[in-house]
């Protein structure tokens, strides 16, 4: 893998992510270090960084994505993602509603506990 | 299976999870446990103490297929199981890896936090992984 991906993806998650990054606060450590080289490698510089998709688009799948694999802990980091790349509550919102009726209601409600908490940490712009 | 497998099972949970757990997980006396007891000690008695694999590579096969069904309960106890069946930190970390390209980065990321927990309660200081 050439290293140009691990700086475009540490770049790509900056701009997506803004201050909502995934990765754990410091000390940085080997072990964080391994895991968020990957992560910004693979995900974030071979995938996210296409021009084939805008960002926007990329967060709204990923949000359902994450709803559908009941992965609770990095849907709200996706969500705030979401709103900063410019989707809004309401499409956000139609995001969850599909995801209701496709992953179940259990997998829709929880998602929808967990948009509202988001939701409420901004006054709406 | 025979008394012979499930003595050899019952062994195997406690060598594999630690008494503590194990006695933890056997107390409750309710219409679910004998069930329970029934079908857990085929696991150990008919598949743990196969000589097929070793108990590191179970260990392996379990902590991978843990974080592929987003079991983090049980995967905490098949972590600290890896560790007493000697795995080392970094050899559950390279398995943590290979999940993260198979069962996608947020599977592997939420076993990561599982995996730090377990090691910080058996004391393996933050130091060591810097070093």
């Amino acid at each position: 893998m050439d290293n140009a991906d691990f700086e475009t993806g540490l770049a790509k998650r900056r701009e997506v992510l803004g201050l909502c990054s995934t990765s754990a606060a410091p000390p940085r450590d080997r072990y964080l270090e391994a895991f968020d080289e990957l992560e910004a490698e693979y995900m974030w510089g071979m995938v996210w960084s296409r021009p084939g998709l805008d960002s926007r688009t990329r967060c709204m799948l990923q949000v359902a994505m994450l709803v559908a694999l009941n992965r609770s802990a990095e849907l709200p980091v996706f969500i705030r993602a979401a709103l900063h790349n410019g989707c809004s509550r309401e499409e956000i919102t139609e995001v969850l509603l599909q995801a209701n009726v496709c992953c179940g209601g259990p997998a829709g409600n929880d998602a929808a506990r967990i948009a509202r908490e988001v939701f409420a940490e901004s006054a709406r712009p | 299976m025979n008394d012979q497998e499930r003595e050899a099972g019952r062994a195997m949970r406690r060598r594999v999870l630690g008494d503590a757990h194990v006695d933890a997980a056997i107390k409750p006396k309710d219409a679910m446990s004998a069930a329970k007891t029934e079908l857990s000690e085929y696991v150990w008695g008919r598949i743990w103490t196969r000589p097929g694999l070793s108990l590191q590579m179970r260990s392996v096969a379990n902590v991978a297929l843990l974080t592929a069904l987003n079991r983090p309960h049980e995967l905490r106890v098949h972590i600290r199981g890896a560790l007493n069946n000697g795995l080392t930190p970094d050899e559950i970390l390279e398995v943590m890896l290979q999940c993260a390209t198979y069962c996608g980065i947020p599977a592997a990321r939420d076993s990561f936090a599982v995996m730090r927990d377990v090691l910080e309660e058996h004391g393996v200081p933050a130091r060591a992984f810097h070093e």
